[in-house]
């Protein structure tokens, strides 16, 4: 099966089984993820994507699920100017680069902070703490997160939703 | 209706709610796909919902909030907390990681086969109510007769379509999860407690723990005799209450693990006294 969708900017089309995850496709055919240490169950977050601009696990979806889709993957968020910025202020925080998982704390931490902009400092810690590391990067990427989030122009207080009559 | 595949597994990608109904009437056996994180059994038909849109829509009225059956997780926690009772918030925070919660949807949280998903003790206490549609009927179901059941039973071609919950908030509310998805159930377990004192009197109080093996647990005679009492509780009340929830563990049919009778015992006792805190 033929899938069309947008990776990282690029139209393009992606072959695989009714029954593959995104993740296998984009290892498989895309070359993203190479030689990573995954679960496929949804647990560690190193298949992370942004699917329309949401962070998800590629893991869990179905592949047949992307058609005419927007995917960025890591590799990808990392050739634009917000991942230049975010990573220079972590760099200065401390950032200390680590193969097994900086670029993925650096891509889950952002869309977090892009999706949640009023989430307070327990909540960041909580969303740092998805991504298993045995380096001990937690403190730095917290102080990270709330600069970034201090440096916003205005505090967000959550998204109301439509009235409806019920 | 878009048809996404001709080989096995036949995918079914239906636009309008009409569609899907109809499509399930014809196709009782096929298997619904919501964010497809519990990753269900696989059929050789299989519905996908996620391009109805009309079933994401999550909209507010005076005083209930009705969440379509396939909004994300994610998309409740971004709601003021003006416009949802925090405890389900609290709820969702606990269930995977934040990616997963992009996809997981609370229909799906609803309707995982042999279980009860984690947010489904929380909208019983809430006095939520579910919507269920097939083609030729619609009905409202409450979680309450749900629990009665012991479990969610769709009808064939049925669909859950909305979620109903009221939007008062509780005055104290109290949310615990021990153990993760994936540990074992001899480990696991959630308790939910909403209570409400009013000029010294404990006005409301309910309580309900959710154990995999058991489904939900709830004392109605402990949530009746803590109605109506003064507070603080004076600590023999307190002991007492707790000597009877433990006598009410001990007659059930199906005992909890050690772990999770000490669990229960020890959290009933930590609410007992915030409730006194507060
Ligand atoms: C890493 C990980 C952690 C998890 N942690 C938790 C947790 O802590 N607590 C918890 O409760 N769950 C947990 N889950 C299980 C699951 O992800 C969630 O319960 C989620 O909310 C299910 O939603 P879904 O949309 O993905 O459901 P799906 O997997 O799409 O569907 C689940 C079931 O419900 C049926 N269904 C879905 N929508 C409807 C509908 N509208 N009408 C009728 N039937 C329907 C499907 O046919 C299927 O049988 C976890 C899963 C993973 C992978
Ligand atoms: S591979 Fe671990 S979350 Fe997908
Ligand atoms: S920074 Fe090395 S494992 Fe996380």
């Amino acid at each position: 099966m033929k899938v069309q969708l947008i990776l990282n900017g690029d139209d393009l089309a992606l072959s695989g089984g009714p029954r593959d995850s995104l993740f296998a496709v984009l290892q498989q055919r895309a070359g993203l993820f190479p030689e990573r240490v995954c679960c496929e169950q949804g647990d560690c977050g190193r298949c992370h994507i942004l699917l329309d601009g949401k962070e998800v696990p590629s893991c869990l979806i179905p592949f047949f699920q992307v058609r005419e889709q927007e995917v960025v993957s890591p590799e990808g968020f990392q050739n634009t100017e917000e991942y230049r910025q975010f990573r220079a202020l972590l760099e200065e925080e401390g950032l200390v680069h680590c193969t097994e998982c900086t670029e993925v704390q650096i891509f889950h931490l952002f869309s977090f902070l892009e999706q949640f902009p009023q989430a307070d400092a327990e909540e960041c810690r909580l969303a740092i703490g998805e991504i298993p590391c045995r380096c001990g990067s937690k403190p730095v990427l917290e102080r990270g997160a709330r600069r970034w989030l201090a440096s916003r122009p205005w505090p967000v207080v959550g998204r109301e939703v439509p009235r409806g009559h019920h | 209706m878009d048809t996404i595949e001709i080989a096995q597994p036949l995918l079914y990608g239906p636009r309008t709610l009409s569609e899907t109904l109809a499509f399930l009437l014809a196709n009782p056996g096929s298997q619904l796909i919501a964010g497809g994180t519990s990753r269900a059994a696989e059929a050789p038909v299989a519905v996908t919902l996620h391009l109805l849109d009309d079933l994401k829509r999550i909209t507010s009225g005076d005083r209930s909030l009705d969440v379509g059956a396939t909004a994300p997780l994610s998309a409740l926690l971004s709601l003021p907390d003006t416009q949802i009772p925090v405890v389900l918030k609290e709820a969702i925070r606990t269930i995977g990681t934040s990616g997963l919660r992009n996809l997981a949807t609370v229909g799906g949280n609803l309707c995982q086969k042999g279980t009860f998903g984690d947010l489904f003790p929380v909208l019983l206490l809430l006095g939520a109510q579910l919507e269920l549609r097939g083609q030729r009927s619609s009905r409202w179901v409450s979680f309450q007769d749900l629990a009665e059941q012991g479990r969610l039973s769709l009808a064939a071609g049925e669909l859950l379509t909305k979620i109903r919950l009221p939007l008062e908030q509780p005055g104290l509310h109290f949310y615990q999860k021990i153990g993760s998805y994936r540990t074992s159930w001899e480990e696991k377990l959630s308790m939910v407690c909403l209570a409400s004192p009013k000029d010294g009197l404990l006005s409301r109080f309910r309580l309900v723990f959710s154990l995999p093996q058991l489904g939900l647990l709830r004392s109605r005679e402990l949530e009746a005799e803590l109605t109506g009492r003064r507070l603080p509780l004076p600590r023999q009340e307190r002991d007492a209450s707790l000597a009877r929830l433990a006598d009410f563990l001990a007659e059930l049919p199906i005992l909890p693990s050690v772990f999770q009778t000490e669990r229960i015992l020890h959290l009933s006792r930590w609410v007992l006294t915030r409730l006194d805190d507060d």
